[in-house]
């Protein structure tokens, strides 16, 4: 090869690689080959290597705000997405696949896990037989459009129970009642706001008032709330007018370390539908955090047998909220006050994860969440807030 | 439960502090990136927490490794799924990453370096948003060709190309900036 063979134009990419480590390999020999015999082409490297260190330093120094100020966003088609699509069609496939088995075994678990309970306890008042009589007439896919109609906003079901078996509250749980229930006459959604990006907006939008701090809405976004299905469609920004329920199986899976009744019995339950959107990851099942869709289903109950794997940092919006009021397992309440209050209009008897012996009667709650709000919730830190800068 | 199940990243790290120390080094950058990707700072940290709820659920042995690539990867997706869910893209022009290889660049000059900094980020800011994120996941996050490749699914021709003219172009506008001045090459 000739010198001018040899010779590399100041424009070739190879130079900027090169100058940014990224060769390997034979392609290194030749280019380092090359600039020995060429001052010019070592002029360049020089170059590339001054505006390579400009560009880390002005990146360096740049604030999310920044980063996000300029509107200027990426195109969603840019690069392969099919690798995603088909990574989500496989966990759709496996999940779908196996929500006839877990459903089974759900029922039959929680029938014997609820009737146990009931065997035990006095005050065992807080989940009985009939939510799992409701897990085990879940309705299949074809009996849901039929209620509602293919992919029609939903008419409301016929029969509330059909929903959800609700279990009435005596407003004092002695043993401390595993799940957030809800009674009504309406058919009511149970579901929490899953942390997940899409849900935390909702909660953004659906609670504006400018007195909670984002870390409050975000601690708060956390906890379960009851809603109707019709009132639950139009917080739903992303998706056609369906009801919208997140699960609240995360929820319930931060409780499940420390809540008696999971912990006991070694079940998550997760409630809602959440039509036509994949959400893998987020509950609990068989061991693990693993890709489960729970479209389709109104009640599921996932045995979990190694709870003890669960814990506040599986679900990292809680955890703080855990660790800044290690007195409540989980804060009773709703994503939005707003909703809170029309559940409490709407559903006067319901249950709410507590600590044992706790009043969870609304009036209490609500109580107890105006005593919150003058403070803000400032004692809620969450581990995604910004830091505080070091003094 | 039987044992050969795969295990959670919070079995997995006895550390107590392995997810700590994760999150407080990367949640800065991966809500950067996403901020950029969203323009919106607020979504983008929903996006990082929900990247590391997903960590959480991930079988160590898969991520073991290239734990902060995943993680952007990862980041990347979420993020360009609310994207896709908001019908809020705006197509690429064809051919706009190639608007900016043009001309042979002079020789920069020793510009005062906040000058410079100021003048290396206006002109990251005039890049295409595609050829934005691979520059940023260059010069902000520090990955190399192959990974950033992996993560937006480009090839790693594509990914040196796109860096190689940005740097190319801050090159020139330095050049340019000096010659307006009349400072001398260097």
């Amino acid at each position: 090869m000739s010198a001018n063979e040899n010779k590399l134009s100041p424009d070739d990419p190879r130079l900027t690689a090169y100058a940014l480590g990224e060769l390997e390999g034979s392609e290194l020999a030749e280019v380092e080959a090359a600039l020995r015999a060429d001052p010019a082409a070592q002029a360049v490297v020089a170059q590339i290597r001054v505006a390579a260190d400009q560009l880390r330093a002005g990146l360096a120094e740049e604030t999310v705000e920044a980063a996000a100020g300029e509107g200027s966003r990426v195109q969603p088609g840019f690069g392969d997405p099919r690798a995603n699509l088909r990574l989500r069609f496989l966990l759709w496939s496996v999940s779908l696949g196996s929500l006839a088995a877990a459903a089974c075994l759900t029922v039959l678990l929680v029938r014997e896990n609820l009737r146990h309970r009931a065997r035990e306890s006095k005050d065992a008042v807080a989940i009985s037989t009939p939510y799992a009589a409701a897990a085990a007439k879940a309705p299949a896919k074809a009996a849901m459009e039929d209620k509602f109609g293919a992919g029609g906003a939903p008419a409301g079901p016929a029969n509330a129970s059909d929903y959800l078996s609700l279990v009435p509250s005596s407003g004092k749980l002695a043993d401390g009642p595993a799940l957030f229930a809800a009674k009504s006459a309406e058919a009511k959604s149970i579901g929490g706001f899953a942390p997940d990006a899409a849900d935390n907006y909702n909660v953004r939008t659906a609670m504006p008032a400018p007195e909670y701090s984002p870390a409050s809405r975000l601690g708060v976004a956390t906890l379960v709330t009851g809603y109707s299905m019709s009132e639950a469609a139009s917080y739903d920004r992303f998706a056609v007018a369906r009801p919208m329920a997140a699960g609240p199986a995360i929820t319930l899976a931060t409780a499940a370390r420390v809540h008696p009744y999971i912990q006991d019995n070694g079940i998550l339950f997760s409630a809602g539908r959440r039509e036509m959107q994949l959400d893998p990851g987020f509950v609990f099942q068989a061991g693990r955090f693993g890709e489960f869709v729970d479209r389709d289903f109104e009640i599921l109950a996932v045995p979990v047998p190694n709870l003890d794997a669960v814990r506040p940092s599986n679900t990292l919006a809680f955890g703080s909220v855990e660790g800044a009021r290690p007195d409540i397992s989980v804060l009773a309440g709703s994503s939005s006050m707003d909703l809170f209050f029309e559940t409490q209009a709407a559903s006067k008897d319901a249950l709410i994860l507590s600590p044992a012996g706790e009043d969870t009667s609304f009036e209490s709650l609500a109580k107890a969440w105006d005593a919150g709000r003058q403070t803000d919730f400032s004692d809620i830190k969450l581990p995604l807030q910004e830091p505080t800068p070091s003094p | 439960m039987s044992n050969d199940l795969p295990q959670s990243r919070d079995q997995a790290h006895a550390d107590e502090g392995f997810l700590e120390r994760i999150v407080a080094e990367q949640r800065m950058p991966l809500t950067r990136y996403a901020a950029r990707l969203l323009g919106d700072a607020d979504r983008a940290r929903d996006v990082v927490q929900d990247t590391f709820v997903r960590f959480m659920g991930r079988p160590a042995a898969e991520i073991d490794g290239h734990v902060v690539e995943w993680l952007f990867t990862v980041c990347r997706n979420r993020a360009l799924d609310i994207l896709r869910k908001e019908s809020r893209m705006t197509p690429l022009p064809d051919a706009s990453a190639e608007r900016i290889a043009t001309a042979e660049p002079q020789p920069g000059q020793r510009l005062e370096a906040a000058e410079a900094r100021k003048l290396a980020l206006g002109l990251i800011r005039r890049l295409p948003p595609n050829q934005q994120e691979v520059v940023r996941l260059k010069f902000q996050n520090g990955f190399s060709y192959k990974e950033i490749a992996r993560i937006t699914d480009l090839s790693v021709g594509n990914v040196g190309f796109l860096i190689h003219t940005a740097v190319a172009s801050l090159r020139r506008e330095f050049a340019e900036k000096a010659a307006q001045e009349g400072a001398p090459a260097p």
